[in-house]
């Protein structure tokens, strides 16, 4: 599919096909995706376990949820738990075994080239100790959340998209996670990634609204917004970018039919 | 350009044309699908400054130049900084854009979503939360290289130039807020990243001093920094740009039902995304050491 429409596409989904399953191949596709995303020093912050509605018991389920949105647990047939490995940046100075920044495998492969002032020298004496291991090898994992692991998680769920499969984000519950799939406690929990094929339209509802654009970005400085040119907003309309916002019309009536279709108690 | 192939023509691009300015249309472009970005918790947190480094003083250049970025820094004529606002959540405390949400019918009332359950489950149990996070963790320290970097480039610069002092960012933040806000930037950095490629552009998320960085966008202090740069400007070399960078074995980064078995590999399915154009020719290609020696010759970098 086009990038721009991928992207507008996307949106929150709640009511996905309960009755259809994922196709293992596109849950490859999607992690094949998120292996491809940036990440500093080429180092894989990112780890994920995927799991399956029907494999799990319902009690086992029940472990994941919180109060955002729990039962979205119990209607996606794929559930992908993205964590942060804290541990990644120190197991990439020790082991120097992966093709990261570290082992030099990008200067050799001519890809940091030396002249851009990597030179191998400055890699060991200066990015590694410095850069890789804050405080020293010994220092204990941080916590904090990592923008690398993140944008990993977001390519592969813009790839769901790309398959023609719906993913939302919803947060879920670290210890009960961690009893159902026995990550390691140096792993600290992202997102959860619901992964299915929609039983709504894919307009589910429309685009959402936010903060105006000019609030949110800036030209030069804080002090000068970033002016919305709407002869580009058109053409970002055209490329399916931006799409319809909602409110949509007849979402109501879509609401009340896949209420009625699975059975949930009246919305309204 | 189809997504697949954006996310494998997409790799750290560090040579760009400098004399090439990038149309202020592709800029716009790029931030609007930051724009579209999911947002966690629905809260709206990142916040991106656009710099143009032919609108930087020769002061204000050298302040951002450091020995790791200076040369891609020379090249690349548009600068996009993310930040976090940390107030989003204390802003979504009164529930409203989640009412909003629900009153459009985007969260539905079937999941639980009404008004009561925002003012009486969500707000406190996860707004709140998050503010209240007894578990803080220390932010503003700057990587003892980037100090490093600053004092070097204050003495080139004649020691005139003060630098924000280190206290004046928060010593302390609530963890869960942290992860909040390193998550709402990586999920906008993929979006900005990608949609430069599909714009016909190179970029790379380059380290540059927050303190610097804050400094220069002018921007408040609950405005959390600390997130790399992205670069953009066209390619000076080519897209191949000496391959797709290696990567581990897949095994090691997903799991299938439970930590500790694999998510096997299927090679039939790299198959198909190399036909797709995702998976590409990786590093190192025969003819890229010619390319980097005829790049250094035209971007005049030392060899
Ligand atoms: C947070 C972050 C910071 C980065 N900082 C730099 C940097 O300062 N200089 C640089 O040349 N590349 C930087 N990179 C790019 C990575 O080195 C690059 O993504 C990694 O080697 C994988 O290669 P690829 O992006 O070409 O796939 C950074 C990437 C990330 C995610």
């Amino acid at each position: 599919m086009e990038f721009k429409r991928v992207l507008g596409r996307r949106r929150s989904f709640h009511y996905f096909a309960t009755w259809r399953p994922v196709e293992r191949e596109k849950i490859q596709a999607m992690l094949e995706a998120a292996r491809r995303a940036s990440r500093a020093v080429n180092t894989p912050f990112f780890k994920a376990v995927v799991t399956y509605r029907d494999r799990l018991s319902q009690e086992e389920r029940n472990q994941f949820k919180t109060a955002w949105e729990p039962t979205v647990f119990d209607f996606a047939p794929v559930s992908i738990f993205w964590y942060h490995d804290t541990e990644a940046r120190v197991a990439y100075v020790d082991r120097l075994k992966r093709p990261g920044v570290p082992s030099g495998a990008l200067q050799d492969n001519a890809v940091m080239a030396p002249l851009l002032g990597w030179s191998r020298r400055f890699l060991s004496e200066v990015i590694l100790p410095e850069l890789l291991a804050p405080g020293g090898r010994s220092a204990p994992p941080a916590r904090g959340g990592n923008s690398d692991a993140a944008m990993a998680m977001e390519q592969a769920l813009l790839c769901a998209y790309d398959e023609g499969l719906a993913a939302t984000l919803v947060p879920f519950d670290e210890d009960g996670a961690r009893t159902v799939l026995g990550v390691p406690e140096v792993w600290e929990p992202l997102l959860a990634m619901l992964v299915g094929y929609p039983a709504e339209s894919w307009e589910a509802g429309g685009q959402a609204p936010g903060l105006p654009f000019e609030d949110v970005f800036f030209a030069g400085s804080m002090d000068t917004a970033f002016e919305r040119d709407p002869q580009v907003v058109a053409r970002l309309q055209s490329e399916e970018l931006i799409q319809e916002q909602a409110p949509i019309a007849w979402r109501k009536h879509e609401i009340r039919g896949l209420d009625r279709m699975f059975r949930l108690p009246a919305s309204r | 350009m189809e997504f697949k192939e954006v996310v494998g023509w997409r790799r750290s691009i560090r040579f760009f044309a400098p004399w090439r300015p990038v149309e202020r249309e592709k800029v716009q472009a790029i931030l609007e699908a930051v724009y579209r970005a999911p947002k966690v918790l629905e809260l709206d947190i990142v916040r991106c400054v656009v710099i143009y480094r032919d609108a930087l003083t020769a002061e204000q250049l050298e302040s951002i130049r450091s020995p790791i970025n200076s040369a891609q820094i020379d090249m690349a004529p548009v600068y996009i900084q993310f930040f976090a606002d940390l107030q989003a959540a204390e802003r979504a405390m009164d529930g409203g854009h989640l009412k909003e949400l629900i009153d459009l019918d985007l969260l539905p009332a079937s999941f639980g979503w009404t008004h009561d359950y925002v003012d009486r489950v969500i707000v406190p149990q996860v707004y709140k939360r998050i503010l209240t996070d007894s578990n803080r963790v220390v932010v503003g320290r700057r990587p003892p290289l980037l100090q490093e970097v600053e004092e070097q480039a204050q003495a080139r610069a004649g020691g005139g130039r003060t630098v924000v002092a280190v206290e004046a960012e928060p010593a302390t933040l609530p963890l869960s807020l942290l992860v909040l806000a390193n998550t709402a930037v990586g999920i906008a950095q993929a979006h900005a990243l990608l949609s430069a490629f599909d714009e016909g552009l190179g970029a790379h998320l380059c380290g540059i001093s927050p303190v610097v960085m804050k400094q220069l966008c002018r921007i408040p202090d609950y405005w959390h920094t600390g997130a790399s740069t992205m670069l953009l400007g066209y390619h000076a070399g080519s897209w191949e740009d000496g391959g797709q960078r290696p990567r581990e074995p897949f095994e090691e980064d997903f799991f299938e039902g439970r930590y500790g078995t694999p998510f096997v590999q299927d090679p039939g399915v790299v198959g198909r995304l190399k036909a797709e154009r995702m998976i590409q020719d990786e590093a190192p290609l025969a003819w890229r050491r010619g390319e980097l020696s005829a790049l250094a010759d035209m971007l005049g970098l030392p060899k």
